[in-house]
């Protein structure tokens, strides 16, 4: 299947995205081919048990699920993204337990 | 805050003009007009459209339509039959209305972007800081209110008359009902639902009162965003980043920014007064950290449940003890930074 398909139709049905973020969205996570490649693996299997998974800053994605289960699939794709981008921002984050209200 | 779409009544994303003028703007004329937001430039599959002939079994309209109706939130969900229509008909990601459509929602995305997405420190605290003031005059009936969370047997009644107080602060007429939870997972903190007016505030049972007044707070401020009759507000909300989907967009948003920023504010005005009053709370701030030098942990919380920003706030009331302390914290820091570079250049 297309993966931009894919993309979409898990973004949309799953995650409730509409409108202009959901090309935000899908423009972030294509940014990296890595992590784009992995997510899309993941998108297919629903599985975070890969052999040789990408590592960003120590970090695998499984790590980070286990972390922060709410991040499920894309979440935690696109932290492995912050991660790569802005780590001392990224590891506030997992220090401070995701925190959310 | 709890995800709301607001999606229009025509089926349109409510940030679109409509259709019509999509159509009649050339990929390129939408291209330029993202001059400068290279992240969102249209990629080489979609600048070289191939095929714009209907399909067989849907005209590219129909399909284009019901794409909309999608991505609009029209439809809640996809059907596996319409997921089929979208996989055998291949050109319709090629197709030049999609792509004008997409570079088109793209840019409308990135006009906002910059107040919404990335809001400045300075928009943040113009927005926060009159209402801010407010709180911080009355401040002593903050700490009243917030207190009696701590001692009054009705948490639930103290905290809807801490609800009140900040209803009146942030010119909130309707005050939220509140719904109360009791948690120890300690993962979440509240919510407030704009379309029923509730607030959902989650009382974790290792958590201290401090972090309920900071709830409490956070989400009157989103009661406020929503009777503020703000456009960036209203756009935020109809675009909103849920945690789930990126965490550092949905910290990052404007309406979340102000949110945290001033329940952040709120919560450290209430530690303040609470150490002024109790200042055998203090803990021995010197000891502590030693021992989390040593152990490269900096926790949340102390394992004899001590608020980790009560410290913070301490060191500062107490200035010898903060050089001090600062130093060493600071020497950790650059150590720990030190040895992540060496290990990057050792792999």
């Amino acid at each position: 299947m297309n993966k931009k398909l894919l993309v979409e139709k898990y973004l949309v049905n799953e995650k409730k995205v509409t409108g202009g973020l959901l090309f935000h969205v899908v423009d972030k996570i294509e940014k990296y081919q890595d992590v784009y490649d992995e997510f899309c693996y993941w998108l297919e299997k629903r599985n975070y048990d890969k052999e040789n998974p990408l590592i960003v800053e120590g970090y695998t994605a499984k790590q980070i699920y286990e972390l922060n289960p709410k991040l499920d699939g894309i979440g935690v794709y696109n932290f492995l993204i912050t991660l790569r981008e802005k780590p001392e921002l990224a590891k506030e984050y997992i220090k401070s337990g995701f925190k959310e209200s | 805050m709890e995800n709301i779409e607001q999606n229009s009544e025509s089926g349109l994303p409510p940030s679109m003009g409509g259709w019509e003028d999509l159509a009649a703007m050339s990929l390129e004329e939408a291209k330029s007009d993202v001059v400068g937001q290279s992240e969102v430039e249209a990629s080489p599959e979609q600048t070289q459209p191939e095929n714009a002939e209907e399909s067989e079994r849907l005209s590219l309209a129909e399909i284009r339509q019901l794409h909309l109706d999608f991505i609009s939130g029209k439809k809640e969900h996809i059907s596996d039959e319409e997921a089929k229509l979208f996989e055998e008909d291949q050109d319709f990601y090629s197709s030049p209305e999609y792509t004008q459509y997409r570079a088109q929602q793209v840019i409308e995305f990135a006009r906002r972007r910059p107040d919404i997405y990335m809001p400045q420190d300075e928009q943040i605290q113009r927005n926060i800081s009159p209402y801010l003031e407010v709180i911080r005059e009355d401040s002593e009936t903050l700490y009243k209110l917030g207190s009696a969370i701590e001692h009054g047997a009705d948490a639930e009644s103290a905290i809807k008359n801490l609800m009140e107080f900040f209803a009146s602060k942030f010119g909130v007429e309707d005050t939220p009902v509140l719904l109360l939870e009791t948690k120890s997972d300690g993962e979440d903190c509240g919510g407030y639902n704009f379309y029923h007016n509730r607030l959902r505030c989650v009382i974790d049972k290792n958590g201290s009162v401090a972090d309920i007044v900071e709830t409490i707070g956070h989400e009157m401020w989103h009661a406020h965003q929503h009777r503020a009759n703000n456009e960036l507000y209203d756009a935020n909300n109809r675009y909103y980043y849920t945690a789930s989907i990126d965490y550092e967009g949905y910290r990052g948003q404007l309406v979340e920014r102000e949110a945290f920023e001033i329940g952040d504010a709120i919560s450290d005005l209430f530690r303040r007064k609470d150490l002024e009053e109790h200042p055998e709370r203090i803990p021995d701030l010197e000891k502590k950290y030693h021992e989390w030098i040593d152990n490269k942990y900096f926790p949340s919380k102390t394992e004899d449940g001590i608020d980790y920003e009560y410290l913070i706030l301490a060191h500062e009331m107490k200035p010898k003890k903060l050089s001090a302390v600062t130093r060493v914290f600071n020497g950790f820091r650059k150590r720990l930074r030190k040895e992540q570079n060496e290990q990057k250049a050792a792999s």
